[in-house]
């Protein structure tokens, strides 16, 4: 999640059609620059080279969401377009960039590279973690860009926290294994046997 | 004279009758990554519609969720609201506000 906040103009974000390394490019109504998810960044157009400020999200299941916060608000089927929101369109497509575009299918053997990572740069330095492997950790660290860094799975949220020694929280974007390595083609990716 | 071959007209008729390419009406003035990494996705300009002023139910409204399924979990300014992830696919964007702040949630 972002803040459409920047530089104290609020922008409206629509889908553009056009992907980069096989992730969306979104475009704000009010210039119609391009901006990438991935890198949080503009990165065409009059807003070019600007970034979104990262908000902190969970991606969890409804039952462990509901239980750390039982007053949550639900959004609604009535969105105003007529959907079939009994089933994900990509639910026989995962991961859907894939599978839907068809682009990158056969890049990457079996399951490897679809799945889910969590990617952070630290000192300018890429790295993805297995995030079934830090969930099944539940809490773990790992050495990194001459840096401890600490993961924190909450059982009862499904939360997870990344967090340098002094407790400094490291943002981390939820993606696939295959999208992270072509935007950092350098990123090292853990072996799950490396984490302490 | 020289004939035009077939394959010529082939691509004369592709040409007038393809819609207009998918790149057409950006601005790619000041890109910062490689123009020729752009793709197309498919889907046309908001061919995936984004939200604007979503609704929302109270969990105990929202009788349509199972225990299991997938969400995105926001806590913020107080309010805790839930994206179930089949309704996202739909749209990838929902343009939201936790209060005095505007928010974009992605998936």
């Amino acid at each position: 999640m972002y803040s459409r906040q920047v530089d104290n103009v609020e922008l409206t974000f629509g889908v553009s059609g056009l992907l980069y390394k096989s992730n969306v490019l979104m475009y704000d109504r009010q210039t119609e620059s391009l901006w990438s998810q991935v890198l949080s960044q503009a990165v065409s157009g009059p807003m070019s080279g600007h970034t979104l400020q990262v908000l902190p999200s969970t991606l969890t299941t409804w039952e462990q969401w509901q239980q750390k916060h039982p007053e949550t608000m639900v959004l609604s089927m009535e969105t105003g377009y007529s959907r079939d929101y009994s089933k994900d369109p990509y639910a026989d497509y995962y991961p859907r960039r894939s599978g839907l575009f068809g682009v990158f299918r056969g890049l990457f053997k079996g399951h490897e590279g679809k799945e889910r990572v969590v990617g952070i740069t630290l000192n300018g330095q890429p790295k993805a973690y297995s995030l079934d492997s830090l969930r099944q950790q539940g809490e773990t660290s790992d050495q990194h860009a001459g840096e401890k860094i600490f993961f924190r799975f909450d059982n009862v949220s499904g939360a997870l926290t990344v967090s340098r020694e002094q407790g400094e929280i490291v943002p981390y974007i939820p993606t696939y294994w295959f999208v992270w390595k072509q935007i950092y083609p350098t990123s090292k990716r853990h072996q799950e046997n490396q984490l302490q | 004279m020289k004939k035009i071959g077939l394959g010529s007209w082939f691509l004369l008729i592709l040409l007038f009758t393809l819609p207009p390419s998918v790149f057409a009406g950006w601005d790619f003035s000041r890109v910062t990554i490689p123009e020729e990494e752009i793709k197309s996705g498919g889907p046309p300009k908001d061919g995936i519609p984004a939200l604007t002023n979503p609704q929302y139910l109270s969990a105990s409204e929202a009788m349509f969720m199972q225990a299991d399924e997938e969400v995105i979990g926001i806590y913020l300014n107080g309010v805790a609201r839930a994206y179930p992830i089949r309704i996202l696919s739909w749209h990838e964007l929902v343009n939201d506000r936790f209060g005095d702040l505007p928010v974009l949630v992605s998936w």
